[in-house]
């Protein structure tokens, strides 16, 4: 990952509000309500007029009367909407009834108020709705400042785990020659195993990776050490393996739980000895690799039930790394959201500037079984759905619009019947969209190999789309 | 995400506190008059109560009285809804011992920063056995 994307920033500026009533009493009424406030004010006595004064100052609060000529206030509260769903809008009726307010809350009111308005409690209301903007200027202002002052080596996060896991990468980082990296799918190993290269001594050197689960069994001693001409069937050269490849570097081996024994015996072979023999050669080459392996699996387990080596785990857990879950690190939220937001708006042309608070709420209340790149998916997703400058709750993918307690609610409602293609299909899916998409982390929930996930989807034709 | 129970015989009143409490992440049970406001509160547990008082089969303050006197709501903030219109409604209320009162119609900001407030504190002052 490149260094962050610059923001556009909103520029810094005061706190205005915006008035439309066709009544000129209750427009009087608001200003002196304001007067001492310091607020720049603007008014409008017709609903179009005062659309138009919105677009062009964009004034954070817009108080609205309900019947006027033309325009009701909630159409006037559909349009802001439509244009900055963060505004806070005031709709105030002589004609309150729940029904409406419920409505107006709906679309997005912040509140509601019975005409006549009277001036003290109106001045208090406005007062504290004034404080919240400038509160919310301040901390995008602050999450710009500490996003910057956030990332390590590409890998953002300023929660005390994060920071631990920092301090670990850049003290181990000189030093060793190979080291185990665990933690759940999604929680960025890939970026850790690169930050100890870059961080490493050989960082002028190759980085290459591995993905283990990606290799087919007969091919991956040849992939990791070479062959030699005809060794097997197929091997119409001789051909140098990762190792020879990342000499003087470092080899970066993704999901290393997935390897095969026998594999696995040759790499504590190779990382005791620091050589290397081709497939089907009788000699063996130096190599100088630092060796970084990456697992969502408790290898302790896998060693328990002898599909790991005792001796390869423990070689390789001499040091090790784990990368906390996002679930256990909510307090980066926030400025995980800010990274995506920028990178996403960046990348579609887009000027987002932010993530409405409604939209943070529904972010903040899941759990995140597929952690930062569950994340990424959602705000990759919602960038691509905002209609305005700013992210909504609606923009999010729809398995975060409800709380989690409710879909699990409707999914046990669910009567049971279908054939057995039919019901595994709609399981696979629901766990799909609960897990943002991130087929490892579904994989691990339905308790089944990665591949053997994406066989199934492919035979039950799952695609994106059903997401 | 916290459980509140909204009581109060009139529909449109309990689905416009029942929105603004959704948009806010809470999660909200509703019932139509007193008795059944006690009822769901011993079924769910809710972390805070809204009575209004004036209720069909079971008032707001009999029902008050009835969950105050179970051990498991002795600490549970419960706020009247009162009706401006009705003077002494708020007094009354405040020394029955509701935790607060929302004056109907209800100012939506006012709702949604009291319920926080009362949320917070309960959390931070109430350990539950």
């Amino acid at each position: 990952m490149s260094s962050a994307p610059k923001l556009s920033t909103v520029p810094r500026r005061e706190v205005s509000l915006l008035v439309i009533d066709d009544n000129p009493a209750s427009v009087e009424l608001v200003s002196a309500a304001v007067a001492q406030s310091g607020l720049e004010v603007l008014t409008a006595s017709d609903p179009e007029e005062g659309l138009d004064l919105f677009r062009k100052w964009r004034p954070q609060i817009v108080l609205t009367d309900m019947v006027m000529p033309r325009l009701t206030g909630m159409e006037v509260l559909e349009r802001i909407m439509e244009v900055d769903p963060a505004t806070d809008v005031i709709l105030m009726s002589a004609h309150y009834s729940t029904e409406s307010a419920v409505e107006a809350v709906r679309k997005g009111a912040s509140d509601y108020l019975n005409k006549p308005v009277s001036i003290g409690p109106l001045r208090e209301r406005i007062a504290g709705l004034v404080e919240e903007v400038r509160k919310r200027q301040r901390s995008l202002q602050l999450e710009d400042e500490l996003r910057t002052n956030s990332e390590f080596e590409g890998i953002v996060g300023r929660s005390p785990q994060m920071w631990a896991m920092f301090w670990r990468i850049r003290r181990v980082a000189p030093h060793y020659r190979s080291l185990l990296i665990t933690g759940e799918t999604g929680t960025g190993k890939d970026l850790v195993a690169r930050a100890l290269h870059r961080l490493s001594p050989v960082a002028a050197g190759r980085y290459v990776v591995l993905n283990c689960s990606a290799v087919v069994e007969t091919l991956f001693e040849s992939e990791l050490f070479g062959h030699v001409k005809g060794s097997f069937t197929g091997a119409a050269n001789d051909k140098p393996g990762l190792f020879e490849y990342a000499h003087g570097g470092t080899l970066f081996l993704d999901e290393i739980g997935d390897m095969p024994l026998a594999t696995q015996a040759k790499l504590l072979r190779v990382l005791q000895s620091q050589e290397v023999q081709r497939v089907g050669s009788l000699t063996a080459r130096k190599v100088d690799v630092r060796v970084v392996a990456a697992t969502n699996h408790d290898l302790r387990t896998a060693v328990a039930e002898k599909r790991f080596r005792e001796d390869l785990y423990y070689r390789l857990s001499m040091v090790e790394v784990e990368t906390p879950r996002l679930a256990d690190r909510k307090e980066d939220l926030p400025l995980l959201q800010r990274h995506f937001v920028a990178r996403f708006a960046a990348q579609y042309g887009k000027a987002i500037r932010g993530i409405t608070h409604r939209a943070q709420i529904r972010l903040s209340q899941h759990s995140w079984p597929g952690n930062v790149r569950e994340l990424e998916n959602v705000i990759g997703h919602a960038a691509m759905m905002a209609t305005t400058d700013m992210v909504d709750a609606q923009d999010l993918p729809r398995y975060l619009h409800a709380p989690e307690h409710a879909a699990e609610q409707t999914a046990a409602a669910r009567p049971a019947g279908g054939t057995l293609a039919e019901v595994e299909r709609a399981h696979i899916i629901r766990v799909l969209q609960e897990t943002g998409g991130v087929v490892s982390a579904a994989a691990i929930r339905l308790d089944v190999p990665r591949t053997t996930l994406n066989a199934l989807m492919r035979r039950l034709r799952i695609s994106r789309d059903d997401l | 995400m916290k459980k509140v129970l909204v009581a109060d015989d009139k529909a449109a009143g309990r689905e416009l506190i029942r929105t603004v409490l959704e948009q806010c992440g809470h999660s909200v049970f509703e019932a139509g008059d007193g008795a059944e406001a006690v009822r769901k509160a011993r079924e769910i547990l809710p972390d805070l109560i809204l009575l209004d008082l004036h209720m069909p089969v079971l008032d707001g303050f009999a029902a008050f009285q009835e969950l105050r006197g179970d051990e498991r709501f002795a600490a549970t903030p419960i706020v009247a809804l009162t009706a401006s219109a009705m003077q002494g409604d708020r007094e009354l209320a405040m020394s029955a011992g509701f935790t607060g009162y929302l004056a109907k119609p209800i100012s939506l900001n006012v709702l949604r920063s009291e319920i926080d407030r009362l949320l917070e504190q309960e959390t931070a002052d109430v350990v539950r056995p």
